[in-house]
């Protein structure tokens, strides 16, 4: 038997008897408390984290989701509350056209949402261009509105009512006119 | 018991015995390894930069969805399973006393092994893949793996049986117990059913594929990267510091807990997808409870090294092995912690699993191997290393690439997973363009890619040293021969051996020697002297039973995480909307495979606010119940794909492959223009149909039968109605992207619900 180890050690450091593999020694040190009692917790937690999530005191998928909705919901509804009401039509779009401001902020939301498909320059690609005078889908600047809010599903126009609100849209339909 | 060099030895004292170990099958496998380190690094390293410049997919062949399964399968079967074959070789003749039971299944094993490597090199860029994780090799090729690794069972436990040493130590228990499990992963999770040379489906679909996947996947992160990386250091660590084993006692509980737990862990990778998730929480409660079982491992590698820490200023081994063992450490702190749901939430999907695997593959697998390395080539080549110094600059480099590697990646991770959850004050997605929150973390790439290119540097420091040495030995005109040992000769081997009575522990016992009668208690004696040194003592004797124990040990959590999903009906409840693909959409579906479309982007939105606002509803098991295997991906470096079908038009779909900078200036995905100018293939699509209908797939005879014609049909519908959205992309109709934008235009379209509704 040898002990080998620093002094200050606090365990024993007995060599087993026997144990010898290719010169390779072990020692008969206990595990060490700390060790075994994190183990233990861990396995305590298991169990009380299974019966807690049976017992419903912690959320399971469809309550957190249920939760998370209404989280966001209310934030929309008071987003929605907040926002300036704009009205839509004919005239207060048509006010837009040399509203210089509502046209640069417009341009900035054709660069990041509509040039991928419309081109920068108007030019149209996957979707039609902007730079002549023709509408295939659209007829008139409401109309322009609406295709932009709710897009033509079927010709692969997305939606865009769920990243713009009616001011963005607003501002890019007159942005498209500027061509 | 030293070893001496073949010529010593030539009369061999009374009591001992002479044994030969083969050390040219270890040099073997340390050539293979570092070979195909440096190969799977490069690799790391090539795709790392397709991240930052999408230019560098300069060939079909060489794209990011092709070269990161090879990477993967390089590093960890390739680089790691060598590494774990040289530290197998070379301990376990010196641990039992006994050379390796059959130098031709050796040498089988060896040269089988590296054709398999071959094998997967080749295969996989040329798009051939089973498509799951670390399992992506297609049938041949997984029954090579099956039978070169029953060749390597054998050998391994022939040699056990032929041991001088009664009891098995501590490393050899984690080599049984990886050689079995990996056995039992890889057969089940490679059931498929062949349609081509090279091609197949998995037997299971969707949520049980998951399930059998994962379990898969993760416990070959445990018995090929873990347990037998554990066994190695059990050896190499004790022999390079010349210390005792911390504590048998912590060896023993270390070893069963871990080996009974690991295997229940496999769920953890499925949280908030469509796995039940009773199933997922057993995952995750399993996994917390490894935490302890794993740094088993930590505390008795880092507490055998007290009192000889000056040593690990002068060995540059035993630094590697100190790194190596807290980078475990740290790995198996962070595992449990990424598998709590909360934690997940955030994680998953993200390059914080990257950063996770390269902490433990870099840290833990890499500086474990390296550290045997330099401990084994003066031993291998019978002279010094060439350079302690370079050794040292490899260790210092290696340190500070994994150090900027996982650096970077865990803040492109976290940094996306908050983005892509983050809502602004108005209740909308902060971020509902994902390429904003791709463009955010580039610079994080660009430093990943630096920290890897320093850890392949460095790493090719390790071949100079190699070669250096190798030279050296030559020069100095080593004897490389077998090296031979005298041994005791086993007395308890000898059981019927009159002259040689048995102690317990395998010793004569010369006071034992006389003759008595035998007396009708003697077999309960015999068993109390057996388990005199505890039960666990006799069982280290008992190499078969061990082994058996072992295999149950990792049954029980197999079987009760497995059946009862497969069992149960309410695990997929059924969606009447759900039809099987067409045949062309299923061709372009493996034309997705073929092109690892998968390992960028998943198909599984998980029920969490943020990403049903983002992808809309959330998946459910019954959506695929035709996925032949799953396609849920593990990794988001595109935006999720579930439900893309009708988001865009066909117009869109055919620039985003010409060009797909051309609609998203900084996107990172690559072009894929082959795709407008490789034929269609329909030849196999009746084939594929006939063995997708065996499979439970409700094709009717006549649809199998018509499958070819009904793919031209609807391949013409949709070249018609691209050539009519954008003139430039007319005629396409006999050309691989028709079917990959059928297949797109399909995803996500049988559920026709909004914001998760049911
Ligand atoms: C994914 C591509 C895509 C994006 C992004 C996109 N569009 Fe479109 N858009 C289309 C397609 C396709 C059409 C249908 C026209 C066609 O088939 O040529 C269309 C049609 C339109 C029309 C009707 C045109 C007409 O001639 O009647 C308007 C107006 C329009 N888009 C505006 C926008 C605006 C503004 C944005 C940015 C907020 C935008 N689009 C973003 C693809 C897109
Ligand atoms: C290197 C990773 C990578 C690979 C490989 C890859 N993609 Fe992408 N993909 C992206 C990224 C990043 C985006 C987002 C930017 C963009 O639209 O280009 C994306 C976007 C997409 C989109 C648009 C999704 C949406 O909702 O806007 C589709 C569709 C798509 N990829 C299909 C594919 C297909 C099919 C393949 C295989 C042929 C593929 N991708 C391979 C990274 C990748």
């Amino acid at each position: 038997m040898s002990r080998t180890s620093p002094e200050d050690s606090k365990y024993p450091d007995v060599i087993i008897e026997g144990h010898d593999y290719d010169g390779i020694k072990e020692y008969d040190n206990p595990m060490p408390a700390w060790w075994l009692w994190i183990f233990y917790a861990t396995i305590a937690w298991s169990v009380f984290y299974i019966a807690a999530l049976g017992a419903g005191w912690i959320a399971d998928y469809d309550t957190q989701l249920e939760r998370g909705k209404e989280r966001i919901a209310q934030k929309q509804a008071a987003a929605a509350e907040l926002a300036p009401v704009i009205e839509v039509n004919e005239e207060t779009l048509t006010d837009l056209l040399d509203d210089q401001e509502a046209l640069s902020r417009g341009a900035d939301v054709y660069a990041t949402r509509c040039a991928q498909c419309h081109g920068a320059e108007g030019q149209g690609g996957i979707g039609a261009p902007f730079d002549d005078d023709d509408w295939l889908f659209a007829d008139g600047l409401v109309s322009q509105f609406e295709i932009i809010r709710d897009g033509l599903a079927a010709e692969g126009m997305p939606a865009h009512d769920r990243m713009l609100d009616d001011q963005e849209i607003a501002d890019v339909t007159a942005f498209i006119n500027s061509f | 018991m030293t070893e001496v060099s073949h010529s010593g030895v030539d009369d061999v004292p009374e009591g001992m015995e002479k044994i030969r170990y083969d050390d040219q099958t270890v040099r073997l496998f340390v050539f293979a390894t570092i070979f195909w380190g440096i190969v799977g690094m490069a690799v790391g390293v090539i795709i790392a930069l397709q991240l930052v410049v999408p230019e560098t997919n300069f060939h079909k062949y060489f794209t990011f969805g092709r070269l990161r399964p090879v990477h993967t399968n390089a590093v960890i079967f390739a680089f790691a399973g060598n590494a774990i074959f040289a530290a197998v070789y070379y301990s376990t003749q010196r641990l039992v006393k006994a050379r390796m039971a059959s130098d031709l299944l050796s040498k089988i094993h060896f040269w089988g092994w590296q054709s398999i490597i071959v094998a997967a090199a080749i295969t996989l860029p040329l798009g051939f893949t089973q498509t799951k994780e670390y399992a992506e090799l297609e049938w041949p090729i997984a029954i090579a793996i099956a039978v070169i690794w029953i060749v390597f069972a054998v050998n391994f436990f022939w040699t056990l049986k032929n041991r001088r040493e009664k009891h098995l130590y501590v490393a050899l228990w984690f080599y049984i117990a990886s050689i079995i499990t990996v056995a039992v992963l890889h057969v089940v999770n490679n059931l498929v059913i062949p349609v081509g040379w090279l091609e197949s489906y998995s037997i299971f679909s969707g949520v049980h594929d998951a399930m059998v996947q994962w379990w898969y996947g993760h416990n070959a992160v445990a018995f090929v990267l873990t347990t037998p990386f554990l066994g190695l250091m059990y050896y190499f660590l004790p022999k390079a510091a010349n210390r005792p084993i911390f504590s048998y006692k912590l060896s023993i509980a270390h070893f069963w807990s871990l080996t009974f737990i690991y295997i229940w862990a496999g769920p953890h990778h499925l949280h908030y997808t469509s796995l039940p998730e009773w199933a997922a929480t057993m995952g995750m409660v399993f996994s917390v409870m490894l935490w302890m079982p794993s740094w088993g491992g930590m505390i008795n590698g880092l507490f055998t090294l007290r009192g000889a820490w000056d040593k690990v200023r002068k060995q540059p081994e035993l630094k590697f092995f100190v790194a190596g063992i807290t980078f475990y450490g740290m790995a198996t702190f962070e595992g449990p912690m990424m598998s709590v749901k909360i934690v997940n939430s955030l994680s998953h999907y993200t390059d914080w699993t990257i950063a996770h695997v390269h902490s433990a593959a870099l840290g833990w697998n890499g500086f474990m191997t390296f550290g045997m390395i330099y401990w084994l080539l003066p031993k291998l080549w019978k002279t010094k290393l060439w350079s302690k110094a370079l050794a040292n600059a490899h260790f210092w480099l290696a340190l500070v690439g994994i150090l900027l590697y996982v650096i970077a990646m865990y803040s492109a991770g976290i940094t996306q997973g908050l983005m892509w959850r983050a809502f602004d004050e108005s209740g909308n997605l902060m971020y509902d363009n994902f390429m904003e929150t791709v463009t955010a973390i580039l610079p994080m790439y660009w430093v990943r890619l630096v920290g890897g290119t320093l850890y392949l540097v460095a790493t090719c420091l390790a071949v100079v040293n190699l070669y250096m040495t190798i030279r050296k030995s030559k020069e100095e005109g080593r004897d490389l021969s077998d090296p031979v040992a005298l041994v005791p000769v086993p007395a308890w081997k000898h059981k019927d051996d009159e002259e040689a009575p048995e102690g317990a522990d395998g010793t004569v016992d010369p006071a034992e020697g006389g003759e008595r009668q035998p007396r009708w208690d003697d077999w309960l004696y015999s068993i109390q002297e057996k388990v005199k040194h505890g039960w666990h003592r006799a069982l280290e004797g008992w190499a078969l039973m061990f082994t058996i124990l072992t295999l149950i040990a990792i049954l029980i959590g197999s079987v009760v995480g497995i059946v009862p999903l497969f069992t149960m009906k309410s695990t997929v409840p059924e969606i009447e909307s759900v039809q099987p693909y067409t045949p062309l959409e299923w061709e372009g579906r493996d034309i997705y495979i073929a092109e690892g479309c998968h390992v960028c982007h998943s198909q599984m939105v998980r029920p969490l606010v943020s990403e049903i606002e983002r992808y809309r509803d959330y998946s459910k098991p019954g959506e695929d119940i035709y996925e032949y295997p799953f396609l849920w991906g593990s990794k988001r470096t595109g935006p999720d794909l579930a439900r893309v079908g009708g988001k865009y038009n066909h117009a869109w779909h055919a620039l985003h492959f010409k060009d797909p900078q051309a609609i998203e200036p900084d996107s990172i995905m690559p072009a894929y223009p082959w795709l407008f100018e490789d034929e269609l293939d329909l030849s196999r699509t009746s084939r594929k149909l006939r063995a997708l209908q065996r499979l439970g797939v409700p094709y009717s005879d006549e649809e199998v039968d018509n499958a070819e014609e009904l793919a031209r049909t609807q391949a013409e519908q949709i070249a018609r109605e691209l050539g009519s959205q954008n003139p430039d992309f007319a005629g396409l109709e006999n050309k691989d992207v028709i079917a990959l934008i059928a297949y797109l235009q399909r995803l996500g379209t049988d559920i026709k619900t909004d914001e998760g509704d049911q």
